[in-house]
This record gives C-alpha cells, sequence and structure tokens, in this order.
C-alpha cells in the first residue's frame, strides 16, 4: 500500500542525516525535503537529546603543529554509520589546521590553530558555517590564543563560552563572557570563576544543574592544610558566577600524588530525565574504576565500574591507554596508541567491549561526540567553499 | 440529542468488529472526533475504514499505557515493517498526534539502515529521476552509502551492467 508523502516527510525527520542524504536517490519529491527550512527545524528538533552516534577523532592540539593535521570521523557501535558527515568537508577542515572544540546537536564548534581570533560554528552536513564575531574590547584585553573555550546547545539557541585567564592574580582566575548565537550578542559574566589552586582541566567540561564543572589536575604541589591538597572539582554556576568546590571520592584520591594517574569528569546517564548527573573516571596502574555522584548537595560518590585493561581482550599486546572520556552519559571511549575501543557502562551494554577503529592520531588522542543532522548555524551563517 | 449520557462510543471497524470506547479515547481520534461533533442526532456506531481490529487492539494498549503514565512502554517490536506501515496508515487515518509521532519514529528507525530500492517499495514510489540526475544526485551523496552494515543497492549492481 502506498504511503503519503506527507508521511514520508514526518519518518524522514526522525532520521540521522546520513540516511536522509542516502534516500534522496529514491525519488525527485524526497530528495527536496531537507532543502525545506520545515524539514529541517524539524528534524534538528526530533533528534535533540538523541545519543550522539559519531565520533571525531583528532591529535591535541600540542602535536597538531607538527604532524598533519587529520580530523576523522567515525561511527560508535551500534549505529554503524547510518550516521556521519560528508568527507569532503572533514578534509576541508583538515586541511586549514582546523581543530574541532566540540559538538551538540549536529553543530560543531571549531577554532583554526594558527589564527585563534577565527573561532566558528558550522554544520557538515548543510555545510554551513558562522564566525563568531569577536568584539575590539575583548580582542585588546584577552589573549585569545589561551582561551578556554564551550559549546552548549539548548532547543532553539546555541551559547559558546570563552574563559579567558586573568593572569595578575597568584591564583588565576578567568572572566566568562559568552556568545549567544541566536542574537549575535556578547554578555561577560559579572563573577569570576576562582578555580582554586589547581589547574583546571578544561578539555572536559560538564554542564550540569545550571553549571560549568572541571575536574582539577592531581600532583603534589600543596601541602596539608591547603584546601587544594588534594584534587577537586569546581564549579562554576552560569546563573550567579559563583564558584563551588566538590570532593571527589576518598578511594580516587588517596594515591593521587603518586604519578601514572590520570582523571576525568563526564556526563553521566541522560540529563533529560531524573537519572543525570556526574561521573568520575580514573585509570590508574592499567585498571578503569569509574564513580557518579549519587546525591549532588551532599557530593556523594558511588563506585559504579571497575576493570583492568587486560581483561577486556583487546588486541594489541602493549596495553597504554592514553586518552579516554565517556559519551551519551553510559560509553566508555579510550584509546591505545593504536586503537579505539569502546565499553559499556550501562546496564544493556554492561563491559562489553567493542573496537571502534584505528587511529592516526598519535600519542594523545582527543574524542568529541557528533550527532548529524540539518541544525542552522544561526545567523551570519555562510556556505563553507568546498 | 447530544450523547453526552452515555460514556462510551462504539466504533466498528473494517473487519466488522465493534469497539465499544470511553469517551477519551475517541477524543484521541480526531476523526471521529470530528465525525461525532459534525452529526447532530445522537450517533450509534461511528465506521472506521482502514482500521482493522488487531489495529484497534493495539491503539487500546497504547491507550491504556499513557493514562497510566506508561507510554514508554509501548512497543510495536512484534510488528514487521508492512505490519507497522499498515499500523501507521491507520493511525494517520485516524489522526492521533501522539501515537503517531510513536509510529513515524519507529518506521525511521526501521528504513535507516535498508537500501535505496528497499524504501521506494516501502513507500510505493517509482524511481522519476533521468539517469543523469540519478547518476548527479548518487555522485554528490556517494558519501552516505559508505558503511558496513548499509544494505547494499539491488540497482547499483543493475546499473554497472
Amino acid at each position: 500500500m502506498e504511503v503519503p508523502q506527507d508521511i514520508g516527510f514526518e519518518i524522514f525527520s526522525w532520521l540521522p542525516a546520513k540516511s536522509i542524504c542516502k534516500f534522496k536517490s529514491t525519488c525527485n519529491t524526497f530528495s527536496k525535503f531537507s532543502e525545506e527550512t520545515l524539514f529541517r527545524k524539524k528534524q534538528t528538533q526530533n533528534l535533540f537529546g538523541r545519543d550522539d552516534t559519531c565520533l571525531f577523532i583528532q591529535s591535541d592540539e600540542v602535536s597538531q603543529r607538527y604532524i598533519p593535521k587529520r580530523i576523522e570521523l567515525y561511527s560508535l557501535p551500534k549505529h554503524q554509520e547510518s550516521s556521519g558527515a560528508p568527507n569532503n568537508v572533514l578534509s576541508f577542515l583538515s586541511k586549514n589546521t582546523t581543530s574541532v572544540i566540540a559538538s551538540s546537536n549536529g553543530l560543531v564548534l571549531c577554532h583554526n590553530i594558527n589564527d585563534p581570533l577565527k573561532v566558528f560554528i558550522c554544520n557538515p552536513i548543510t555545510k554551513s558555517w558562522s564566525f563568531i564575531p569577536i568584539p575590539e574590547s575583548l580582542q585588546i584585553n584577552n589573549n585569545f590564543a589561551n582561551a578556554k573555550l564551550m559549546l552548549h546547545c539548548s532547543l532553539d539557541d546555541y551559547k559558546v563560552y570563552f574563559l579567558f585567564e586573568n593572569t595578575m592574580e597568584w591564583n588565576p582566575t578567568y572572566t566568562c563572557s559568552v556568545y549567544h548565537g541566536k542574537e549575535g550578542v556578547w554578555k561577560t559574566m559579572e563573577r569570576c570563576f576562582l578555580p582554586g589552586g589547581r589547574d583546571m582541566k578544561f578539555d572536559m567540561p560538564v554542564f550540569y544543574n545550571g553549571a560549568l564543572h572541571f575536574i582539577s589536575n592531581s600532583g603534589e604541589y600543596y601541602e596539608r592544610p591547603s584546601p587544594f591538597y588534594k584534587p577537586y572539582i569546581m564549579s562554576y554556576n552560569l546563573e550567579n558566577g559563583i564558584s563551588t568546590m566538590f570532593r571527589l571520592p576518598r578511594e580516587a584520591i588517596r594515591d593521587c600524588h603518586r604519578p601514572c594517574n590520570n582523571m576525568g569528569i563526564f556526563n553521566w546517564g541522560k540529563a533529560s530525565n531524573s537519572n543525570g548527573s556526574i561521573c568520575l573516571v580514573k585509570i590508574r596502574k592499567s585498571t578503569f574504576t569509574v564513580w557518579y555522584l549519587r546525591d549532588y548537595e551532599s557530593c556523594s560518590w558511588e563506585k559504579v565500574f571497575k576493570m583492568r585493561v587486560r581483561a577486556m581482550g583487546l588486541k594489541e599486546k602493549d596495553l597504554d591507554v592514553t586518552s579516554f572520556t565517556v559519551v551519551n552519559g553510559n560509553l566508555l571511549v579510550f584509546a591505545t596508541n593504536e586503537r579505539v575501543y569502546s565499553c559499556g557502562l550501562d546496564d544493556k551494554r554492561f563491559m562489553v567491549i567493542e573496537e571502534i577503529c584505528q587511529h592516526n592520531c598519535g600519542f594523545n588522542p582527543h574524542f568529541i561526540s557528533y550527532l548529524d543532522t540539518y541544525r542552522s548555524c544561526g545567523i551570519n551563517a555562510k556556505t563553507m567553499p568546498c | 440529542m447530544a450523547s453526552s449520557s452515555s460514556n462510551l462510543i462504539s466504533l466498528k471497524t473494517s473487519d466488522g468488529t465493534v469497539f465499544k470506547v470511553e469517551r477519551a479515547l475517541a477524543k484521541t481520534m480526531k476523526t471521529v472526533q470530528a465525525i461525532i461533533e459534525e452529526a447532530d442526532a445522537n450517533i450509534y456506531m461511528i465506521p472506521i475504514h482502514n482500521v482493522f481490529s488487531h489495529h484497534m487492539d493495539m491503539i487500546i494498549d497504547y491507550y491504556k499505557l499513557s493514562v497510566a503514565g506508561k507510554s514508554k512502554e509501548f512497543s510495536v517490536e512484534k510488528l514487521d515493517n508492512d505490519e507497522l506501515k499498515d499500523f501507521l496508515l491507520a493511525v494517520h487515518y485516524l489522526n492521533m498526534e501522539d501515537l503517531f509521532e510513536v509510529l513515524t519514529q519507529a518506521v525511521a528507525d526501521r528504513l535507516e539502515k535498508k537500501s535505496v530500492g528497499y524504501v521506494r517499495k516501502y513507500f510505493g514510489i517509482e524511481n522519476d529521476f533521468t539517469p543523469e540526475e540519478y547518476a548527479a544526485i548518487r555522485k554528490k551523496n556517494d558519501w552516505a552509502f559508505k558503511g558496513d552494515d548499509i544494505e547494499p543497492e539491488e540497482d547499483e549492481e543493475k546499473q554497472e551492467e
């Protein structure tokens, strides 16, 4: 029995962009759906909040200066390549010394490594990009080369957060300026972010509960009774600008002054339902341990996962785990020198190990998850020359 | 006189079965609701074309689950792709917004990894491109056909001949 065209429109608006592009070849009418603004809006909305299906893998920024820059995009397990982005767009970004910083609901935040003022939002599917206009006043007062950038998308708007270090202080503080994509305006927060005595790992921000959270580095910089003696999490409330310290689980920090310690925080579970939270992943002596923050107010953690890398049945003999992340709040993704693997953390795929790819991104690859949508890049959007 | 005294509406499916459903459920069917409102006399039985009794069973299941706040538990896993399509068309005819959205999503999930040929058959559409147009659109979207798990295209083998 034939299916009416308007139903086809609705059905297609639930597909990831790659599948929509594939099905353009079915017939004339279907090939034109994705050109309509209403369709793009619907598809963007329908896919908002869904799990990311792909992973950008790139070398860290330090290595990027010496080895040819390469941005690779791979599918996560289960999504087996019905999601993706056009290769020519990825090549274009790779050739132009671009670094992918963050991605959300199909938008990708990038900047040019050699020209830090060139910060832009792009959508590889629609091949459009929008450069963020940096006001002169911000350029003069701040060092853009060292700015820390973060992206947050809501259903109808996106915000890019810029943290600039105020180096005059003994313990550095950070001024936060926010670019609002929809209106194209900048707003600077009244209160600075006060991370305390330790350096923060700004490359793994966690948006949760209306605040940005960062984990500090480890290492022997302080003695008791300094409050910064042990590593900690510092949150920055995006409404009132108040910085709050969170302690880490005791087990995670008791041996943190020794080397070979690596910790990261990530979103846990789904923000949409009440199971959303923050998780802490630690790798030490080739063993992964994961805790999640069971109660935010009282800062109580619960351990949910512990596994030795050797027990995972990986192909290589040399099991030196370099970098890791948690994707979609339920999937641990990590890299050895050669390959990238995933390990399930939720009930459905608990401890299920899968190989994502072999990578060429050197010592410390950087992961950013992605979902292919037709989301608009907002005002100032232009077509990418590729 | 309006049928406000009765809380049950009688719906007769294409295969002749009569379902007595709650007024609240009938309200979720905009097509049925329109029929009720248009009728100035007490309407005795509303025929619902294109809807079979097995569709009504599932509609009632969905309704019961959503009233209990458990609409996420509703599953169409046991239906094959064609059964799912028929159900979708029935729900579309009845104009039931929420259930329609659930079903379009379910169909999208089924079709995601299928071939272009399969999708044409499923929608009952013809390839109305000229050979040049088809070649151009295929080339432009070639990246979308790359992937281990994607069903291979039957017509591609034919085109190579």
